[in-house]
């Protein structure tokens, strides 16, 4: 069901002004549209970090216990993506703190990098084996960064909130993945 | 990690080579040549293609039918009957509204009927006559009559007493009579009666 900000218009209302309704008065409509906009990308968010999907699930659960616990936190500067992004990266942080098995759960609950219609030279399943490799030899901020960036399509500015890190690093990072990408291309076709 | 303007960022994510204008290849040939320029397009066209389908992820239904309950909960429980008040407002609301209603019924009572306060049986007044200066009648029944905003304080807002003359007037009709007229020496009671002495009306008996 989608959540419209009024008949006359019918345009889809700002995830801010959903959190608005919630804050104002509980909102359930508000909430269930902000909940099925986000709660995959979180969870795929948060899989990406933790390994695991039923941990990731839980965590996304706790995130928006809070938002309904204390929707009067959201953070007004912030978009509401940016605000829960941020939580939910640090619950992931502290969790990742407080488990030892994240490697294994890494590595056993990998979920592939997917690239979709791709309208080029190169073959669909060697880019995204590429990117999966590249993906792979990134560390802990680069994989932030290409996750927000490239699976949750999210600009440097709301990215370099997330990662807690300046503009500028945001576009030094995604500058050495192109190259570090068109390198591997470049190999392939020699 | 290489630092680089954000300005060639900016057109490696916009805009092909063939697209950047003579200005923008100037600052583009400063970092890199056209042939780099255009793998690192191409590498961020190809990222771009990344996605995440949301489909390929099953989750469990049943945390939504949890979070949705909560928030009908905390919906309900906002309503007005759950409302919290800090107890001193509740106990100022009352006060206030204590107050505002004493002084709506202590001070605004009204009452266009005259209250009949007292009965006397005999006074006298002065009337000035054509024989003498002035000349003492006997009257009987006289009434004093009150008009009052406030029962408790009638007898100062007495504004004039009324009589009905009988006896020795010749005249023998009504007269206006003042306050004046009723509280002259001419009227002071002889001595005092005990007859509304709360001991007495107790004790249910009038005489020594």
């Amino acid at each position: 069901m989608k959540f419209h900000l009024s008949k006359d218009t019918q345009a889809p209302a700002s995830d801010e002004e959903l959190m608005g309704k919630i804050i104002a008065h509980g909102s359930k409509l508000a909430f269930e549209t902000l909940y099925d906009r986000y709660h995959k990308k979180l969870i795929w968010f948060c899989m990406r970090f933790i390994g695991s999907q039923a941990q990731a699930e839980d965590i996304v659960q706790d995130a928006f216990i809070k938002l309904i616990d204390k929707p009067e936190l959201f953070n007004k500067a912030m978009k509401f993506s940016t605000w829960m992004y941020t939580i939910v990266h640090h619950a992931s942080l502290s969790h990742i703190r407080n488990n030892n098995n994240r490697a294994r759960l890494l590595k056993e609950n990998y979920h592939p990098i997917k690239v979709a219609h791709i309208n080029s030279t190169y073959d669909a399943n060697f880019i995204q084996k590429k990117l999966n490799d590249i993906y792979k030899t990134l560390s802990e901020k680069e994989q932030l960064i290409f996750v927000l960036r490239f699976e949750m399509e999210m600009s440097m500015r709301e990215i370099a909130s997330i990662a807690e890190i300046p503009e500028g690093s945001v576009k030094s990072c995604l500058f050495y993945l192109l190259k570090k990408l068109a390198s591997q291309l470049h190999t392939k076709e020699h | 990690m290489e630092q680089i303007p954000n300005i060639i960022l900016d057109l490696l994510m916009t805009k092909s080579f063939d697209q950047l204008s003579a200005s923008e290849k100037k600052e583009v040939f400063q970092w890199m040549d056209e042939a780099n320029y255009k793998r690192l397009f191409e590498a961020n066209q190809l990222l771009n293609h990344v996605a995440f389908n949301e489909n390929d992820l099953n989750t469990n239904a049943k945390n939504k039918a949890i979070l949705i309950e909560k928030i009908r909960d905390k919906s309900r429980k906002k309503s007005i009957a759950f409302y919290p008040i800090a107890l001193w407002k509740v106990a100022a609301s009352f006060l206030l509204f204590g107050n505002v209603a004493y002084f709506y019924l202590h001070y605004n009572v009204k009452t266009d009927q005259p209250v009949y306060l007292t009965n006397t049986d005999t006074i006298y007044i002065e009337r000035a006559n054509f024989l003498q200066d002035t000349q003492t009648y006997f009257h009987d029944t006289v009434g004093k009559l009150f008009y009052k905003d406030d029962s408790n304080k009638a007898k100062n807002h007495a504004t004039y007493a009324q009589a009905n003359v009988y006896g020795n007037d010749p005249n023998s009709e009504t007269h206006q009579l003042s306050v004046s007229d009723y509280e002259k020496k001419l009227n002071n009671k002889k001595g005092s009666s005990i007859k509304d002495d709360s001991l007495i009306q107790t004790i249910g008996f009038t005489t020594l």
